[in-house]
């Protein structure tokens, strides 16, 4: 299993800056489930029910106060009726790896520590007003001079579309058999979450014939039971099952840490089912400075996703980007 | 007479333009598997909302279809007016 630690924690990015770089104590983010307590005099245990509101939770402590080289400080100071997007990838800034981002994020309180012989340090507390979201980097932060796409990278590349199939959050799910059918009956011996229409990844299944493995599109029958469009005619056992689509759309993130030069850069992110035919997903809103936006689409995402970024005048930017699949 | 498709989906899409590229892209098992250079040979063509893609290759033609994003379509018949 791997595990993380603050060398894996490079990037908290606010409003287009980048804290990571200026914390030396700790960051506490993440989520809480807003509960109501609901049982009843005369019963000896407590039950609570779901409100149906997240909360989101973002602390940053012991920060570097430095206005000289680093405006961040003066940046976040401003403690009244800014809403921020903020994202924080805490396993690193790695294409496919997770990342959180809280939109309406106001600084609630700021502090600035000045100790005799010490260097000044600044706290800052956030009041999550708005989403929270886990999801995918689909661009790594990394500085631009001319247009770029996400679309290509080769076998070795870091920089290749992230492929949600792979996320290590999608974990495939047991398939006990499929059926002589048509279409072919998939059953699951738990609850396989899926949805009709998604498109799924099947892999493993022995015997069947014609196959059922490969890229298929899911019929939903029950919460253990799915079709799939193949003629079936022998019976096959075992295999998985992996989500490769998601379709309840999800949220797009785009933060730009440093820019200059350009007239202007239009981001996007688009989508593929095929790695063959790529679609536009979200175009953000064309930037001319550092900026960070928060936009969310409906609808299905396919299996990969990418970022491209087509620049008008020379320059340079420094953008990062991610996705949330709902 | 071939059917023809027109893109309903909201966005712009992309796709090999020729045979080669298609071949070049399979060949690769993917877009993410070829370098920036070697994609730089392929040729590709964007299509924006409501504009003909009946050349989109048939592979992903089915999973647009499936997924809603294109439409097949009859072109309006023309009128011929005699000299």
């Amino acid at each position: 299993m791997p595990k993380f630690s603050g060398a894996s924690f490079t990037l908290l990015l606010v409003s287009g800056y980048n804290l990571a770089a200026s914390i030396t104590d700790s960051v506490s983010m993440g989520w809480e489930n807003i509960t109501e307590q609901t049982n009843p005099f005369g019963v000896a245990s407590e039950a609570h029910s779901p409100v149906g509101i997240q909360k989101g939770i973002l602390v940053a402590g012991g920060g570097i106060f430095d206005e000289v080289t680093d405006v961040l400080h003066r940046s976040i100071a401003t403690v009244v009726g800014i809403s921020r997007v903020v994202c924080a990838g805490i396993i690193g800034n790695i294409p496919g790896a997770t990342f959180l981002g809280f939109e309406g994020a106001f600084s609630l309180e700021y502090s600035v520590q000045t100790e005799k012989d010490a260097l000044t340090k600044a706290d800052v507390t956030y009041l999550v007003s708005g989403a929270v979201d886990n999801g995918q980097i689909v661009q790594d932060q990394t500085a631009f001079v001319a247009t770029w796409s996400t679309q290509t990278g080769g076998a070795v590349a870091v920089d290749a579309p992230v492929d949600f199939s792979v996320y290590e959050a999608n974990r495939p799910i047991p398939i006990t058999s499929n059926s002589i059918a048509n279409p072919s009956v998939v059953t699951c011996p738990a609850p396989h979450g899926l949805v009709t229409g998604q498109i799924v990844i099947i892999a493993g299944v022995a015997t069947s014939s014609p196959t059922i493995n490969g890229s298929r599109a899911v019929t939903v029958i029950s919460a253990t039971t799915f079709s799939v469009p193949v003629n079936v005619a022998l019976a096959g056992t075992g295999g998985t099952v992996t989500e490769a689509s998601t379709v309840a759309g999800g949220a797009g993130y785009l933060q730009v840490a440093a820019y200059s030069g350009f007239t202007n850069v239009v981001v996007r992110i688009r989508h593929s089912p095929d790695d063959i035919t790529y679609a536009d997903l979200i175009t953000f809103t064309t930037v001319t400075g550092i900026t960070s936006q928060r936009v969310v689409v409906a609808g299905t995402v396919d299996r990969y996703l990418c970022s491209t970024g087509t620049i008008t005048g020379s320059g340079s930017i420094t953008p990062f980007s991610g996705f949330s699949r709902y | 007479m071939p059917k023809t498709y027109r893109l309903i989906y909201s966005g712009a899409v992309t796709y090999p333009a020729d045979p080669i590229s298609l071949r070049a892209i399979k060949d690769a098992q993917g877009l993410s598997n070829l370098t920036e250079e070697q994609k730089s040979k392929l040729k590709f063509k964007t299509v924006q909302p409501g504009e003909d893609c009946s050349d989109m290759p048939k592979e992903s033609l089915v999973l647009f279809l499936e997924a809603g994003r294109i439409e097949e379509y009859v072109d309006a018949p023309k009128v011929v007016t005699n000299a």
